[in-house]
């Protein structure tokens, strides 16, 4: 048999028994072309289709829903990282390495914090008691301002937003809250003795949008 | 095929369709849930170790009236906390007069830390292979209470003076608690023998936090000897006093360091 008998067969209708097993044959021969076009049943190209839809629909819907759940947790977890990494940049910055002389270190630090510019930040030192039966009451983030320590009538506290207007509180968004433990240095009260003391101080940074 | 078996066919297709969706679907549902769970655990770790090595520095830095009942505001005379224990160590070879301001000073820096974590300082010669000062804080094993309102009571927090045999023993507990921030310091201790001959061993400051983790087993060591324990003493500042004797003026406290 040539390609040319074969091109024609097919296009009769009639294939070869080199292609197909006799029973395919068979049932390919007892329908004939079109025959149950107008029968019962037969809805149409859409409408035959139509149950068919409904697990189409549901799979797209299925996948658009967790296509944009994991786009919200990527951007969720992403802003996550920022604002913990903005935190602790901020701290890394006021607490330099670990050890504060007086305000104006502080205060040249913080201008330094300044850069960090994706958060809006607070933060400051608050002192640490070492004493027998001292017991570190926490930090509360509303309160925080008055915590903080104050040094020949300075506040070793910095902010870059004006506190003011906007302070950080349990509802803002995106609150983060790190502590660093630093020390700070006091010249004694009495200017006689010309010394000075360090003290453990915990510097708080908390940041918020 | 044949045209009555038309809309099967495609049905079949959707169903396969939607099978395929839902293999990815789920897929990318895992893959979401568990995003940035590396990143987040280290983010989070440098921060335990920035605390860690803030904590270890501020310790040495900070000062200590020599004599111990006087505050550092009237104090007649201020010393830095590690000069003292240096010179503590070099009177006896043995931190003991400057013991209880080393662990107050130490509980105080990682009270903000201690609600939530266990932590152990240490001051370790490294050539003679021996430990000058240990403290670990640590707490008791959460009680369960069947009739109370409040089923769980976490244990009480308490710390420990230890001198365990070799560093071994302490590292075996140290690994057993998982994740931990650890930061160490060299230091350069002093110490006068008998024939009054100077001696400047190399030693290690360190200070590792962990989440706590029951411990009992390492501290006590186990009976059948895998496990030497650390021959721990628990710190009880009400008795210290009377126990050691301190609260009067150091020996060494009216010479410089």
């Amino acid at each position: 048999m040539g390609v040319g008998d074969m091109r024609r067969g097919f296009a009769e209708g009639n294939f070869p028994k080199a292609f197909f097993p006799g029973f395919l044959e068979k049932s390919w021969q007892k329908v004939p072309r079109f025959a149950r076009l107008g029968k019962k049943g037969f809805l149409g190209p859409i409408g035959d289709d139509l149950p068919s839809l409904i697990p189409l629909l549901f799979a797209l819907m299925l996948f658009f829903y967790v296509f944009t759940f994991t786009w919200n947790a990527f951007d969720q977890k992403g802003q996550l990282f920022d604002d913990a990494l903005a935190a602790m940049r901020v701290g890394n910055t006021l607490k330099g390495n670990n050890y504060m002389r007086n305000y104006e270190a502080f205060d040249q630090r913080c201008r330094e914090a300044h850069s960090v510019k994706r958060v809006k930040f607070l933060a400051g030192l608050i002192p640490l008691k070492t004493g027998p039966g001292q017991e570190f009451s926490g930090v509360d983030v509303e309160e925080l301002r008055e915590d903080f320590q104050e040094l020949e009538g300075n506040k070793f506290e910095c902010s870059n937003v004006d506190l003011k207007e906007d302070s950080p509180s349990l509802q803002s968004d995106s609150l983060v809250i790190r502590s660093f433990p630093v020390a700070l240095e006091f010249k004694n009260p009495d200017p006689k003795k010309n010394t000075f003391y360090v003290r453990p101080m915990l510097l708080v940074v908390v940041t918020w949008r | 095929m044949a045209l009555n078996q038309r809309g099967q066919a495609a049905l079949t297709d959707a169903l396969y369709f939607l099978l395929i969706v839902s293999a990815l679907s789920t897929l990318l549902f895992f893959f979401a849930a568990n995003y940035g769970q590396v990143v987040e655990q280290r983010v989070v770790n440098q921060y335990w170790r920035e605390y860690a090595t803030g904590a270890l520095e501020t310790i040495l830095y900070s000062s200590t009236p020599r004599i111990p009942n006087e505050s550092l505001e009237d104090a007649t005379e201020i010393d830095y906390l590690l000069a003292a224990v240096k010179e503590d160590y070099a009177d006896d070879g043995e931190i003991d007069e400057t013991e209880e301001v080393l662990v107050q000073t130490i509980s105080g820096i990682m009270q903000p830390f201690a609600a939530n974590f266990d932590y152990v300082f240490y001051i370790y010669l490294s050539d003679e292979k021996e430990f000058a000062f240990v403290m670990i804080h640590t707490r008791e094993d959460p009680k369960f209470y069947e009739d109370s309102k409040d089923k769980v009571k976490p244990g009480k927090s308490k710390v420990l003076f230890c001198e365990p045999k070799t560093l071994n023993d302490l590292e075996a507990m140290v690994e057993s608690v998982g994740l931990s921030a650890q930061s160490s310091s060299r230091l350069q201790l002093v110490e006068v023998d008998s024939s009054d001959r100077t001696a400047y061993p190399v030693a290690q400051a360190n200070l590792t936090m962990w989440v706590p983790t029951p411990i009992a087993m390492f501290i006590d060591g186990t009976s059948d000897g895998t496990l030497p324990g650390l021959n721990c003493k628990e710190y009880n500042p009400e008795t210290y006093a009377s126990s050691k004797g301190s609260g009067e003026p150091c020996k060494t406290c009216s010479t410089n360091t």
